[in-house]
């Protein structure tokens, strides 16, 4: 029955299809795709259509009319996000620790041309727990646009120059006991 | 050391102090005004061939005893033999041991005077005075003393036990009224014993009316008491709560989070590590970060399995499960262990213990340290895990943590700890793994419960609506909530659920009539129950609900003397009082329904009915209350904590070794009475009750795992009695030296039936010299040599010194261990973690010579020696079966009976069951 | 320890002397808490315990020398006003007592080893005191805490349980002083009542029960009679409480601070309302833990001098605080004595260094009561003497009949009563 469903979810997404544009909160390292990927799975009304692991862009395709079953007028840019967002923290809901670990972003005003890539080398061990951490510590700065960190432990950071730094997200870090590998 | 300072002075315990030192005030004596005939009566008794000048009235002579000149009663034989044998030390200018025989007066109704003369009567007929060094008195001298001596002590004590009975009524224990309720409501977990304020210590036991004083503290604790009791057993739902089943993860709590981040512990799944969190390295830098960030991506919650390498951590299952209905469980619970090789998981080296312990926490309980309590140690074998399963109760708020018993406290967080760099990853040592614990309930056979039963019987259960309830105040009910940081619900209760009663007072009649007689163990008069629903109709009157008028009076009930006190007829006992000092002995409970029928039928004193009583009861599981409460006092074992070793000198203790003594001692004595051996096995014997933990202690090869059983000792092995036994030698020394004097005490007072006197005033108690220099036996080489205090240390030192051959903890030692100089210490059988911090110091020298002058090497020559008199062993503990089954002392009037017991016993085989038998048939029981 | 036992055997010893039973108005005439001509000769006396679980500087606190001459150290000149009144410990701590910061729980209890698995505490010095002595006011004792943590707290019952302390000095005012609903009043005195009949009731049953006991078993018997009388005579007066009308205060209902950081002004806050609660004499026994956690990663200074000062600073202000504490104290006025020379104050810490996680050497001070004060007592810091004594020290000076407390078997040597 369930199959059924997201079969005809489907079909009248890419019958009546829309798309956006959003910054994935959440996407700490590359194995957290699979994670969203099989989370969303519980949100036939979404569909990932793109992702971006580097600058976690991702490309969201619904129809509004099943996003927004009950709206009067048709909805509005932010509403629509506002549901986005809505719906991606509850699938990805920890049924045991109650914790969001995703969510959505509206992009970035400043132009992507505009942003500086930052790169940190860490020496984590081969843990998704840790790099999660360090993913947080750097992302919940102002100013930085989007994280990820390699299995290697290596920190790419999309950040605007003007709001934040190097040293800053070194700092951040630091705050949570990651140190860098001394040379 | 013993807490013998500890006890309040009892009638008799002026034979405890030394001569003229008497200092309990003289308001103690229970002075029954006898009258002049009697006395009389008495004093011509005393007289009995009298060539006296008995012609002097009764009351000059009282006068002049009064002025103490006794000499002019006794008679003149005695008087012979006292001026020939004792006046030359004991008259008023020599005094020796200070002890005034001219100042003796002859009332022995008096009891300073009773037990001056009990002592005289002793040590005369025991040869123990004269003393070695003087000439010995002819048998006929002895005689004359001890036969005037023996009939007017007995004399004295009849017209005592004539007027008021040997057993003074007594309240219940701590352990019997915890025992007493459990049984009553069958609720088996209810915890009410520590919130009683302690009882204290009459000749060596707490069921003595002495020992229990009653203060408006005890009493405002135990109205605390009925009500939690009242609480846990009224249920205030229509149908039982679902048994929910719970599979917990350690991983799961915050306790083991922290572990995990720090190394101590590891993650595993499926018999390897868990792909998903790598060990912790070393800090700072491959140290885990942020633990909270962990838990919220799930990486403590799939169910893995968590191992632990060190046995001082006691991490919680609290966030996974603490427990919202009290009641019975079924847990379950998997282990195993690894060899852990610097990241490499191979197989370990035996099987591992872990430890489950119950976790009573608090309300709004925050962090560790809460009040927990052992619930078992289990096998973890190498690399394929066990399920264990157990019943257990769990209380509100109650939750479970886990120790890894067998290991040794190990921490591998800060790099460099215990030798090795490198952390977890570095690390090469034993670990202990649980999968999962399961816990299963509340199970209920019935509902309402039995608890619930015992209140109301069949009374339906039916929801109180206040509006149709016009003028009754409902019932005030704590609804189930999870207070805890479980993530186990309660279901969601509606409504207010209490019993209904459509014939409030017949109901009342009816249930009281039922509760009343089990409580207070014996008929009750309708009087008396009329009283009780006079307090429930009055109840009712005022408004309250049938539950809430009902609670009154069972309240009442459970704080009233007929409840608290052991109340017995004077003289023999009736058939209640019989049934119910049978159920105290043996179950320290109040008796059962079988018990109570065969009571009121009028069989239970037909001497084969008693006999298969005592069966019963002792093979009923409830019997293991005897063994743990007899052993708690006779042996001390309630003292086991008291003490904590040295951690340099004894770094190989842990809380594992503790809880596997005392099991150790508890687990002979019941093998003791389940094969009814003799009493040479009190110090002697073949075999041992031993686990994998006491034997590596013992140097025993071939035992394998936690559980304890019977281990046919090797030849020449030392092992074998309660002497050689680690928790008796543990009670009996500080925690950092034995004295032989402490245990030569002990010896002579539990095992022999001897005890010692205590010491004179002042003197300054002997220092051990941990740095090794000299050795304990050395230094009171001093003090013997002077002969007032070898009259006493002759005797109480030799099994001292024999057991010398045993350290703090019970371990064999041949050298002494030092802090400070001696040899370096071979391990032996320590674990290879453990560091040896100390040295061996001077050898021990075990030897010694006994009062009689049978010499021994060393505590096998001793055991064998003192296991020769093996009725002086059977008679000891037939008296300390008797101090504690009667609540009283062996009355000088009693030696007879008591005597008759061993001999009967001797004749059918000479068996610690036969002798619990034959205590049972004995007059000393069946009569007040 | 059983002071009950102590207690209770006095009597018994009495009562057998007379030969009496069961003489009901002879009994009320015996019980000394009660008679009003005794309880007018008793001096009221308090106690007051405070502890501050991260520990102080000890080289800012301890002074050099021993005895009366000693030169007052940085955190005692904060209290200098009070230099008579108070007597400094050096060289004590509580016997077994380690496990660094799982101390805190047994600085009242004294109970060995609270860090190992399983560990139960034992009862608190104040229950001790408030078992006996509590029904004379109120509230038999208070337990507070000034943290921001779950309930740490000083006070312990019998069973090893621990009494959840009250936190917001606001809360505490209003228990104190503002008027309890009428509901709330009438379900303490139903309950109260309800616990007195029960008492009647049990002792009737006593009465009964007796005419078949020989006369022995009577006396015995009376004891436990005895105990009821002096219960139902406790819950009276806790209902005569319930009606009385909580006392007047000038002082105005203070404000939290949520501030973890504040907690010198926290700390005072509460104190203002401690101060108002003996004045009034709603309570006689007051325990206090305060809890500077929030503080606690600079507590491990590591000899850095700015960790050291930004430390001392906090640690100064709670010396200010105390001594605001005890000048109230001495201010106010009790039947021409200070209050301070009627309640003992005690302050102190579980730990002897935490920098270094030490439970030995405890900075420890007891200011009033009515002891000889004014030195400072130096025990031996190598082998440190044992402090529960200064508890029996201070049972004693409340009147009760004890030579024990937990691990103390005597009192504390060099300490002696006004």
């Amino acid at each position: 029955m369930k199959t059924l469903t997201l079969l005809l979810c489907l079909l009248c997404i890419s019958l009546r299809a829309e798309e956006s544009r959003h910054r994935v909160f959440g996407l700490s390292d590359p194995s957290r795709e699979l994670d969203l990927r099989e989370q969303l799975k519980a949100v036939p009304e979404l569909e990932l259509a793109a992702l971006d692991l580097e600058t976690a862009v991702a490309t969201f395709r619904y129809d509004v009319t099943m996003l927004l079953p009950d709206a009067k007028n048709p909805p509005t840019a932010e509403t629509i996000a506002k549901r986005l967002d809505e719906l991606v923290k509850k699938a990805s809901k920890n049924p045991v620790s109650g914790h969001v670990t995703f969510s959505l972003k509206p992009l970035s005003s400043v132009p992507e041309d505009q942003l500086q890539k930052i790169e940190i080398q860490l020496g984590l061990s081969d843990c998704k727990g840790c790099r999660y951490t360090a993913y947080l510590a750097c992302a919940k700065l102002d100013g930085v646009e989007s994280v990820i960190v390699s299995q290697a432990s290596l920190v790419t950071a999309w950040v605007q120059p003007s709001l934040t730094t190097r040293e800053a997200l070194i700092d951040a870090l630091k705050k949570v006991r990651i140190g860098l590998p001394t040379p | 050391m013993l807490n013998e300072a500890r006890e309040p002075m009892g009638r008799l315990a002026a034979t405890a102090s030394c001569f003229g030192k008497c200092k309990q005030p003289k308001d103690r004596t229970i002075r029954t005004p006898t009258p002049l005939s009697t006395e009389r009566s008495m004093f011509m008794k005393s007289v009995n061939r009298s060539l006296l000048p008995g012609v002097v009235p009764v009351c000059v002579a009282l006068l002049l005893a009064a002025a103490g000149a006794a000499r002019a009663e006794l008679p003149r034989e005695v008087q012979t033999v006292f001026q020939n044998r004792c006046l030359d030390c004991h008259d008023s200018d020599t005094k020796k041991g200070n002890f005034d025989l001219t100042a003796l007066r002859t009332d022995f109704t008096d009891a300073d005077t009773f037990s001056l003369w009990l002592k005289v009567h002793d040590r005369v007929a025991s040869g123990d005075m004269p003393p070695k060094k003087k000439a010995r008195p002819e048998r006929d001298e002895v005689k004359v003393v001890t036969g005037w001596l023996a009939e007017s002590l007995t004399a004295a004590e009849r017209t005592r036990f004539d007027a008021e009975s040997r057993t003074g009524v007594r309240r219940l224990t701590r352990a019997e009224y915890e025992n007493t309720v459990r049984d009553l409501f069958d609720l088996p977990g209810l915890a009410v014993q520590s919130g009683l304020p302690a009882d204290g210590s009459a000749h060596g036991f707490d069921k003595n009316s002495d020992a229990l004083d009653i203060s408006h503290v005890n009493l405002a604790k135990y109205i605390e008491a009925a009500d939690k009791t009242l609480d846990l057993a009224i249920a205030t739902r229509p149908t039982a709560p679902a048994a929910a089943v719970h599979r917990i993860s350690l991983a799961s709590n915050y306790d083991a989070g922290i572990l995990l981040m720090r190394g101590d512990a590891i993650l595993l799944r499926d018999g390897k590590l868990d792909p998903v969190f790598p060990p912790s390295g070393p800090s700072p830098l491959q140290e885990h970060a942020g633990m909270r960030e962990h838990e919220q991506l799930g990486i403590f919650n799939r169910m893995s399995s968590v191992g632990m390498f060190g046995e001082h951590r006691e991490p919680y299952y609290n966030s996974a499960f603490t427990a919202v209905y009290p009641g019975r469980y079924r847990l379950r619970a998997s282990f195993w262990s690894l060899q852990w090789d610097k990241g490499q998981i191979l197989p370990s080296r035996g099987t591992e213990v872990a430890r489950l312990n119950v976790v009573h926490l608090p309300p709004a309980a925050r962090g560790g340290g809460h009040p927990s309590e052992l619930l078992g140690y289990f096998d973890a074998p190498s690399l394929e895990p066990q399920v264990h399963q157990l019943n257990v109760w769990l209380n509100l708020r109650d939750t479970f943590s886990f120790v890894a018993a067998s290991l040794v406290p190990v921490d591998l967080y800060r790099d460099g700890a215990w030798g090795q760099k490198g952390g977890t990853m570095g690390y090469t040592g034993p670990c202990t793994v649980n999968d999962w614990v399961e816990v299963e309930g509340p199970l209920h056979d019935v509902w309402p419960p039995l608890s619930h039963r015992a209140l109301f019987g069949e009374l339906p259960i039916t929801e109180f609506k206040t509006a149709e309830q016009k003028g009754i105040r409902p019932p005030v009910h704590t609804p189930n909530r999870q207070e805890g940081f479980g993530r186990n619900r309660p279901e969601t209760e509606k409504g207010l659920w209490t019993v209904e009663s459509k014939e409030p007072l017949a109901d009342a009649d009816r249930l009281l009539a039922d509760f009343l007689p089990r409580a207070f163990r014996r008929p009750v008069e309708e009087a008396v129950r009329k009283e009780y629903v006079a307090q429930v109709e009055t109840r009712l009157k005022a408004g309250d609900a049938f539950e809430t008028a009902m609670r009154w009076a069972y309240r009442a009930a459970l704080c009233s003397p007929d409840f608290l006190y052991h109340v017995e007829p004077a003289g023999r006992l009736d058939d209640s009082a019989l049934a119910t000092r049978l159920s105290y002995f043996f179950w320290n409970s109040g008796p059962d329904a079988t018990l109570t029928t065969l009571a009121a039928s009028g069989k239970l004193r037909d001497s084969q009915v008693l006999g298969e009583q005592v069966e019963r009861l002792l093979k009923d599981a409830k019997a293991q209350r005897f063994i743990d409460d007899f052993l708690g006092q006779w042996l001390k074992l309630r003292s086991i904590a008291a003490n904590d070793p040295d951690k340099k000198l004894y770094p190989e203790f842990n809380p594992y070794l503790q809880d596997s003594m005392v099991a150790e001692t508890r687990a002979y004595f019941r093998e003791l009475i389940e094969q009814n051996l003799s009493a040479r096995h009190l110090v002697q014997s073949d075999f041992a009750m031993l686990n994998e933990k006491l034997a590596v202690h013992y140097g025993i090869p071939g035992v394998c795992g936690t559980k304890i059983r019977r281990v046919k000792l090797p030849d020449g092995c030392v092992r074998g009695g309660f002497l050689t036994q680690a928790a008796v030698l543990k009670v009996t020394a500080n925690g950092t030296t034995t004295s032989p004097v402490v245990r030569g005490a002990f010896v002579m007072a539990r095992l022999l039936g001897k005890p010692p006197q205590p010491a004179p005033p002042n003197i300054p108690a002997v220092e051990p010299d941990v740095q090794g220099a000299t050795t304990i036996r050395e230094q009171l080489e001093k003090h013997r040599a002077d002969s007032s205090c070898a009259s006493c240390h002759e005797k109480m030192d030799p099994p001292g010194f024999a057991l010398e051959t045993f350290d703090v903890i019970g371990g064999f030692r041949d050298r002494y261990r030092s802090i400070g100089v001696g040899d370096p210490a071979p391990r032996g059988n320590i674990d290879p973690r453990i560091r040896i911090g100390f040295k061996l110091g001077p050898k021990v020298d075990a030897s010694g010579q006994l009062p009689d002058e049978r010499t021994f090497a060393g505590i096998a020559d001793f055991k064998a020696l003192i296991a020769t008199d093996e009725r002086a062993l059977l008679h000891n503990l037939a008296k300390q079966f008797l101090i504690y089954s009667t609540g009283r002392d062996i009355a000088f009037s009693d030696r007879a009976a008591l005597d008759d017991i061993v001999s009967r016993t001797e004749k059918r085989g000479g068996g610690i069951r036969t002798l619990l038998h034959q205590v049972v048939a004995s007059p000393l029981f069946l009569t007040r | 320890m059983n002071i009950s036992t102590h207690r209770a055997l006095s009597r018994r010893t009495f009562l057998k002397a007379a030969g009496t039973t069961l003489a009901l108005p002879w009994l009320e005439a015996m019980c000394p808490s009660f008679a009003k001509a005794e309880a007018a000769k008793k001096i009221p006396r308090r106690m007051v315990a405070i502890e501050t679980n991260m520990g102080i500087m000890p080289q800012f606190f301890f002074p050099d020398k021993p005895g009366r001459d000693y030169a007052l150290t940085p955190y005692l000149e904060k209290l200098a006003a009070h230099r008579d009144q108070m007597t400094i410990f050096s060289g004590t701590s509580h016997p077994g007592v380690t496990g660094a910061h799982a101390a805190e729980r047994c600085f009242l209890t004294a109970t060995p080893h609270p860090e190992r698995g399983g560990f139960r505490n034992g009862v608190s010095l104040d229950q001790v005191a408030a078992e006996q002595l509590g029904n004379e006011t109120r509230f038999p004792s208070l337990t507070l805490a000034m943290s921001n943590e779950g309930g740490p707290t000083l006070s312990y019952t019998r069973s090893g349980a621990p009494i959840p302390p009250d936190k917001s000095p606001r809360k505490l005012f209003e228990k104190l002083f503002v008027q309890g609903k009428t509901e709330e009043v009438a379900a303490n005195v139903e309950a109260l009542r309800q616990g007195r009949s029960l008492l009647d009731f049990v002792g009737d049953q006593t009465k009964r029960l007796n005419r078949s006991l020989s006369k022995s078993d009577q006396q015995r018997m009376d004891q436990y009679y005895t105990s009821v009388r002096e219960l139902e005579q406790r819950l009276h007066s806790s209902e005569a409480w319930e009606y009385k009308p909580k006392p007047v205060v000038k002082a105005q209902l203070p404000t939290d601070l949520d501030d973890a950081r504040e907690f010198v002004r926290r700390t005072q806050l509460t104190l203002d309302v401690v101060n108002l609660a003996l004045e009034t004499d709603s309570t006689r026994f007051v325990t206090f833990f305060i809890d500077t956690t929030v503080i606690h990663s600079i507590t491990h200074h590591g000899n850095r001098p700015e960790a050291i000062e930004e430390l001392r600073v906090h640690e100064e202000g709670q010396f200010g605080a105390l001594n605001h504490f005890l000048t109230a104290l001495a201010a106010a006025k009790e039947d021409g004595e200070s209050l301070l020379d009627r309640t003992m104050v005690l302050y102190g810490t579980p730990m002897g260094n935490a920098s270094s996680h030490s439970n030995v050497n405890l900075p420890v001070l007891l200011a009033g009561g009515g002891f000889k004060h004014g030195q400072h007592i130096a025990h031996d810091t190598k082998n440190n003497y044992p402090l529960p004594n200064l508890f029996v020290s201070m049972l004693q000076r409340l009147g009760l009949e004890t030579d024990e407390f937990s691990t103390g078997k005597g009192t504390m040597k060099g300490l002696e009563l006004a």
